[in-house]
């Protein structure tokens, strides 16, 4: 029998080729480093770092996290070195990991976005950005940008103007719908969308009768909010024409594969 | 990795496991843990740490207290379960210097200076063990402390054995009536591990305290379980679990 060629798993994203749908999540990888002794990077896609911020933020206060049924809580608080910091002591470790890096990016003030965004111009082995409009847990900004088309799409259309590098933008499931705002970012000039972040949801500490997380409410993400992004996904992959990045309680093949039907469907 | 779980003991709500685990065996420094991935029924999202015991000839060796879902699921397994294991993981125990070390455990928290013991033994470091607990049935691996040549004094509450009180009576005695260079190492609940803080900051002793606290990813990555060490948060997954005890803010 002739010997098969493995079939190409690669896909395109406006200009970026990945070799593999494959992509670490925001969040879920650190830096890259931290898990050099788990993951097999030439196995992936891409991966996303943790958000960066234009300062340091040591993040919220303990307890941050908390188990759900099939998931779990965080509320971390966008804790990162800060921009410079990153591309000093972070960058260097992630450009020879033998993948894509995304960098994600958050700020308070669509002015802090843009330093952030302008400080990685000047750095070189960054496949894209991903902007973090979607931060459930920081008092100001992160989500407030996600959930006003009309604040959303300016921000990402100033981030256009200073970057030509792809740019994804990072949705939150925590608005009545997500099209009108899947629609702003594409319009202002998003390469693709990443749906979605965490949901927001809270638990109660039973014995001392207060909310378990110090921040009170958290991101919930998990197998518990698979069939949330994947009808988000469903139904703004129906909407825009960019490519739709599914993200949220993915933790087997044949969960990544109902993203990807789910993306095709429409 | 899927590790052979050879042998389990149970006594009241502990358990003894034996793992055949070569690559994390291998790898292990006392202190370190392993997250352990349960499945079946209310099987947890999250894996659970577990201090490793013991680390020698391929396997690797936990003692555990059914106290929570996670906990139960693995103390209920029997001989050849396949058992999914992360390891060894976190930064443990100081080993170099030849000061003689007194080892401080409280319940199931004896369980990493086992380990601890038997590495400072083999670098022919003296050794004396504390073991504290409610009653008798709390006072762990005291016959396996015996066995690897460290001095052991016992303690229980309710006085069943050894000392009435607390383990950090005997543990202050021993630093007032002899006071030679020591470095203490403790492990255990919080109020125990602020206890040895305070006595070694009174008798002017190095100590190292291993922390426990709730894991997301024990990776490093989350950044879910941080503590303030000399005023900053630092991860007790990957920049411990093993503290120097007076590098850690106890009232944060």
């Amino acid at each position: 029998m002739p010997k098969q060629k493995p079939a190409s798993l690669s896909v395109r994203l406006g200009t970026l080729e990945l070799r593999n749908p494959v992509i670490l999540a925001s969040g879920t990888c650190g830096y890259g480093t931290e898990l050099e002794d788990q993951v097999d990077f030439s196995t992936l896609g891409a991966l996303v770092a943790k958000s960066v911020t234009l300062t340091p933020r040591t993040g919220n206060p303990m307890p941050r996290v908390v188990e759900c049924a099939a998931g779990m809580l965080n509320a971390i608080g966008l804790a990162n070195v800060g921009v410079e910091a990153f591309c000093r002591e972070k960058l260097p470790a992630l450009r020879r990991l033998p993948c894509a890096v995304i960098a994600n990016v958050a700020g308070s003030t669509a002015e802090e976005y843009l330093k952030v965004v302008a400080r990685l111009e000047s750095e070189a082995g960054l496949a894209g950005l991903e902007l973090n409009v979607s931060c459930p847990n920081v008092h100001a900004g992160g989500l407030e940008f996600g959930r006003d088309p009309g604040v959303l799409g300016e921000l990402v259309a100033a981030v256009r103007e200073i970057t030509r590098r792809p740019l994804w933008v990072k949705l939150t499931p925590n608005v009545t719908d997500i099209v009108p705002l899947a629609l702003a970012a594409e319009a202002a000039g998003a390469d693709a969308l990443t749906v979605s972040n965490t949901l927001v949801g809270m638990r109660m500490d039973l014995e001392h009768r207060r909310p378990v997380l110090a921040n009170v409410t958290g991101g919930l993400s998990g197998p518990a909010i698979k069939p949330v992004a994947l009808n988000l996904v469903y139904k703004t992959a129906g909407a825009v024409k960019i490519p739709v990045i599914g993200c949220g309680g993915i933790s087997t093949a044949s969960d990544a594969l109902e993203f990807l039907m789910a993306g095709e469907s429409q | 990795m899927l590790a052979e779980l050879l042998s389990i003991r149970r006594f009241g709500p502990y358990a003894h496991l034996v793992l055949a685990a070569p690559a994390i065996a291998r790898r292990a420094r006392p202190g370190q843990f392993v997250e352990v991935r349960l499945s079946g029924e209310g099987a947890p999202f999250w894996r659970r740490p577990f201090s490793i015991c013991r680390a020698a000839d391929g396997r690797v060796e936990l003692l555990i207290k059914a106290r929570g879902r996670g906990s139960a699921l693995l103390a209920a397994l029997g001989p050849g379960a396949k058992v999914d294991v992360l390891g060894p993981l976190g930064k443990g125990f100081t080993l170099t210097g030849k000061t003689p070390r007194l080892l401080v455990g409280g319940g199931y928290g004896i369980a990493p200076l086992l380990f601890l013991a038997q590495v400072l033994k083999a670098k022919k470091i003296p050794v004396e063990v504390f073991i504290g607990g409610r009653c008798e049935e709390d006072l762990l691996l005291r016959r396996e402390m015996k066995l690897a040549g460290a001095k052991v004094t016992c303690s229980t509450e309710d006085g069943s054995v050894g000392f009435q009180g607390r383990v950090t009576m005997p543990l202050e005695v021993r630093l007032r009536q002899t006071p030679s260079p020591v470095r203490l190492a403790a492990c255990g609940p919080h109020g125990l591990l602020q206890a040895v803080t305070r006595l070694a900051q009174t008798y002017q002793v190095p100590a190292e305290v291993s922390l426990e606290t709730v894991l997301a990813c024990g990776l490093g990555v989350c950044n879910g379980c941080v503590v303030k060490i000399k005023g900053e948060y630092q991860r007790v997954c990957k920049d411990g679990p093993v503290f120097s005890a007076q590098d850690v803010d106890w009232h944060a």
